[in-house]
């Protein structure tokens, strides 16, 4: 198993054990610093002391050196001693005190009775004491320096530089010298006691200055500063402190040269040419002017502690490694149960609540945690059971709904054209539930051979209860547009029997209509619902002023107004459910009514499936494709001109703009059509609509002043008449302007306007279109056979 | 001949208008002229198009009937049409320049009314203090 870095156990361990560890490294560390220390501190001053000891001991074997050498001398002053004792009283000294190894008195000719000069020498060599007398002709004791000196000092005592005595048998020695002195003061001569250097050393190494061959060995310094014993055996009387501070390049033990003038004992710490770190002592002997001084080095004297630290690490790291231990199985203690909880959880992630939870009975809080898991796996599981149960029951009442959508859907017309003799409706539409199932519903279908019944709708809900009251409005709905074949009739039947039998007190809006094909009449009523639109082939759109009666399902005696006007082909009737007005776009804002005008002020003649379509497309773009809040549906019915085609020779007519040319086009078209075997009403109606569309032409649309080419074609086929109006003038859609309102009383009435209204009642279509330069009027009637009018002319 | 126009001159305040040809943008001058002298006489209450031989009626033609009707509205009287061919009939019918009720179809219809009303103004004249 690889180590989770990140795991419970491995911060946990890790924790405790970098804490322990920089509490131990601390400790040591600060310890060793302490005891190094105190430590230093300590052998410093036992250093000074041994130091200073040595010294004393060495002073006080000096001192006695020179009181021997005193009384001796104050016996001789005194007279006390004769030149007879003076040899043996020497030897009895000499042989008596393991310090002195010789001693000498020499004295000036006449003292002690004698004339002569006298110097005896007394030295020990082994056992027995050997007598010298140094008064000899050979050697004239009174010339030597040290002689002179003595006699000429004030001194009580003076200290030889060490030297090698021949007379003692070969060794170093260093002298005291006495002088005597008669009561006069004059001099008598001197006692002189020979110490033995090797005793002194040996001395010294008893009282603890590491001295023969020993690495670390103490230095004894005479008055001129010479090692009497150096560090090194090579030193040894051969070099000075001096010496070694200059030539030798030690100039870390100036301090000892300046302390040694100084008089006084004293230590100093330096770095020695091997590069260990030293601690040298020094301290004066008496005051004879030499000096003993011993150094030690850091290194061996920090050993025992660094040993002993040593220790303390090694022991520190073994407990410590017993910490990690205990701490590793603490940390199990506590993870383990949690891992498999862990795991457990896991399980249950991924759907696997059988996973058995981990047995923790302890009462701690992964005890807790785990029965709260346990309870929670026990929810979760009841949960999932129910969820299924639930989404079963739901997929079950989808898929029913989704059949139940199907069946709504089928019941609505797909075809997308209604036709009859010759003419054709061309109808588009689409119902957008916004449930599976929705209340809106719409219809069109042939009610005979000559006229079409539509209608469109809107139930009071959405949802399974609207789709079923639809289902049942609809049927009424057609049944009645047969058999009453008026709107109104219709909706008040439809509208009482639903009223009759509405338990759930629902409701639909209705818009229905009916069209003849023969003229394009349209016939409309609506119970409750938006009244449509109709876009003309020119684009002019409008809504139709249509009053609305009741909507069904309230009333059983409703009243609906019809409205009544007609289709001109290519005129498209447009009708809606409150889905389309009633999308809302983010801000709130309805599509409404202005939404639809400006989806139908487009340019273009388009077909009923394209208004459709761009009206779903706008109001999807309105609401910013937000799932829509009611059901959406939307009906176009298209009226299109016959398709047949035309037959027969075209008739045509050119004037220029001139009242009576015009006048005798519109004779000379009148006598052809006459000619041509046209009936005298189609012959009147095509005369009556040229001469108002050229009137209107020459008073609006051509420039009086300027020569216009006007031309007229007519073409008959099929009991038609086709005629063309083509003009070169400025614009002008005669179409365009509003009918005269017929039934506003006669005093209000104004004359004009009436000539487009004839022209419009009949024809079968009119249409208007800017062909490039030309304003051209197309115009279609019927031509009717000859009847009894033509013949009566 | 384009248009003919005769005026009856005959009875009260009933003046007959016979308009025979083609009454259009050309011709409804000449009508405005000769009804002229009608409109302006406070004594002609009722006027009576005989279109019985007009063959032909634009909107032009229309506006004058419509114009007379006006005038005659002013003071109360009425422009009545008789004998329309089919073809005028279904214009008139279309623009509604005169009531339904004020078109016949014979001379016999119309005399019937104007009997009618002559025996209403008679009555009324009667009941008058």
């Amino acid at each position: 198993m690889a180590l989770n870095l990140h795991s419970l156990r491995v911060r946990l361990v890790g924790g405790v054990l970098l804490g322990s560890l920089a509490l131990l490294v601390l400790a040591l560390a600060g310890g060793y610093a302490v005891l190094h220390g105190i430590v230093l501190r300590q052998a410093n001053r036992a250093a000074l002391d041994t130091t200073t000891r040595v010294a004393t001991g060495l002073a006080s074997v000096f001192e006695q050196a020179r009181v021997t050498g005193s009384e001796l001398g104050y016996a001789i002053e005194t007279g006390v001693l004769g030149r007879a004792q003076v040899p043996d009283l020497l030897e009895a000294r000499v042989m008596r005190d393991p310090a002195i190894n010789g001693a000498l008195i020499a004295l000036e000719p006449g003292a002690l009775g004698g004339t002569d000069p006298y110097a005896v020498h007394v030295s020990s060599q082994g056992k027995a004491p050997r007598q010298r007398n140094l008064a000899t002709p050979e050697y004239d004791y009174r010339t030597q320096d040290w002689y002179q000196r003595s006699l000429r000092t004030d001194e009580a005592a003076w200290l030889s530089a060490p030297y090698l005595n021949d007379t003692s048998g070969g060794i170093w020695v260093v002298t005291y010298n006495v002088p005597l002195k008669r009561f006069d003061g004059s001099a008598l001569g001197l006692v002189s006691i020979d110490l033995p250097l090797d005793h002194l050393r040996a001395i010294a190494a008893n009282l603890g200055l590491p001295g023969g061959d020993m690495r670390q060995r103490g230095s004894i310094i005479d008055a001129d500063g010479r090692f009497v014993q150096g560090p090194d055996p090579a030193f040894d009387l051969k070099l000075t402190v001096d010496e070694l501070v200059r030539a030798r390049g030690r100039a870390d033990l100036k301090p000892w040269f300046d302390g040694i003038a100084s008089g006084k004992p004293g230590w100093f710490e330096h770095t020695a040419d091997d590069g260990n770190r030293r601690t040298t002592t020094y301290a004066p002997i008496g005051a004879t002017g030499w000096s003993v001084a011993s150094s030690i080095d850091h290194a061996e004297l920090l050993a025992p502690l660094r040993t002993a630290f040593l220790k303390l690490v090694a022991i520190g790291l073994a407990g410590f490694a017993l910490l990690a231990l205990l701490v590793w199985i603490v940390a199990q203690r506590i993870v383990r149960p949690l891992e498999s909880l862990t795991d457990s959880a896991a399980h249950f992630a991924r759907g696997e609540f059988d996973w058995p939870l981990p047995r923790h009975d302890a009462r701690d809080e992964v005890g807790v945690l785990v029965r709260a898991l346990g309870h929670a796996r026990d929810s979760l599981k009841l949960y999932v059971a129910n969820l299924a149960d639930a989404t079963a029951a739901r997929q079950k009442i989808e898929s029913e709904l989704a059949i139940a959508r199907e069946i709504q859907m089928a019941m609505l017309p797909h075809g997308r054209e209604l036709a009859a003799g010759g003419q054709r409706l061309e109808a588009a539409a689409l119902l957008e539930p916004a449930r599976q199932v929705g209340g809106d519903f719409y219809n069109y279908f042939l009610l005979d051979q000559h006229s079409a019944g539509f209608y469109i709708g809107d139930v009071s809900d959405k949802g399974v209860p609207a789709a079923l009251f639809m289902a049942r409005t609809t049927a009424l709905l057609e049944n009645a547009l047969r058999r009453e074949s008026a709107p109104a009739a219709a909706l008040r039947s439809a509208g009482r029997e639903l009223a009759a039998e509405n338990e759930a007190s629902m409701f639909a809006t209705v818009l229905l209509g009916a069209i003849e094909f023969d003229r394009g009449t349209l016939a409309l009523a609506s119970a409750g619902h938006d009244a449509p639109y109709i876009r003309h082939a020119d684009g002019r759109a409008g809504e139709v002023t249509l009053e609305s009666g009741p909507a069904l399902g309230f009333e059983r005696e409703g009243d609906y107004p019809e409205w009544h006007g007609r289709l001109q082909p290519g005129d498209a009737l447009l009708a809606w459910t409150d889905g389309v007005t009633e999308a809302f776009d983010a801000n709130g804002g309805a599509f409404g009514t202005e939404g639809i005008a400006q989806v139908l002020a487009a340019d273009g003649a388009p077909s009923a499936q394209e208004l459709t379509d761009r009206l779903r497309a706008a109001v999807q773009r309105h609401t910013g494709g937000e799932a829509p809040g009611d059901d959406l549906s939307i009906m176009c019915l298209r009226f299109q001109p016959p398709t047949v085609a035309m037959s027969g020779p075209v008739l045509r007519w050119q004037s220029p703009n001139e009242l009576d040319r015009l006048a005798q086009l519109v004779r000379e078209m009148g006598d052809a059509l006459a000619a041509a075997g046209h009936g005298a009403g189609t012959v009147h109606d095509a005369r009556l609509i040229a001469e108002e569309l050229l009137t209107n032409t020459l008073r609006h649309g051509c420039d009086p002043a300027v020569a216009h080419a006007i031309v007229v074609e007519v073409q008959s086929f099929d009991e038609r008449l086709a005629l063309v109006f083509r003009d070169d003038g400025a614009p002008f859609d005669p179409l365009a302007n509003a009918l005269p309102d017929l039934d506003v009383g006669i005093e209000d009435r104004p004359i004009g306007g009436l000539g487009i209204l004839l022209v419009r009642e009949l024809a079968e279509s009119v249409s208007y279109e800017r062909i490039g330069r030309d304003n051209v009027l197309r115009v279609q009637l019927r031509a009717s056979a000859r009847i009894g009018i033509g013949e009566r002319m | 001949m384009e248009i003919a126009i005769g005026v009856d001159a005959n009875s009260g305040s009933t003046r007959r208008v016979m308009v025979s040809g083609k009454l259009d943008t050309h011709t409804h001058g000449e009508l405005d002229v000769a009804l002229a002298p009608l409109l302006d006489s406070p004594a002609v209450r009722t006027l009576v198009f005989d279109f019985a031989r007009l063959d032909y009626i634009s909107s032009a033609g229309i506006r004058s009937v419509f114009k007379a009707r006006k005038a005659l509205a002013a003071r109360d009287g009425k422009v009545l049409v008789v004998n329309p061919q089919p073809q005028i009939r279904k214009v008139f019918d279309i623009v509604k320049a005169v009531p339904v009720s004020d078109v016949f179809a014979s001379v016999a219809e119309l005399d019937a009314y104007l009997d009618a009303m002559q025996r209403k103004v008679i009555e009324g004249d009667d009941e008058a203090p």
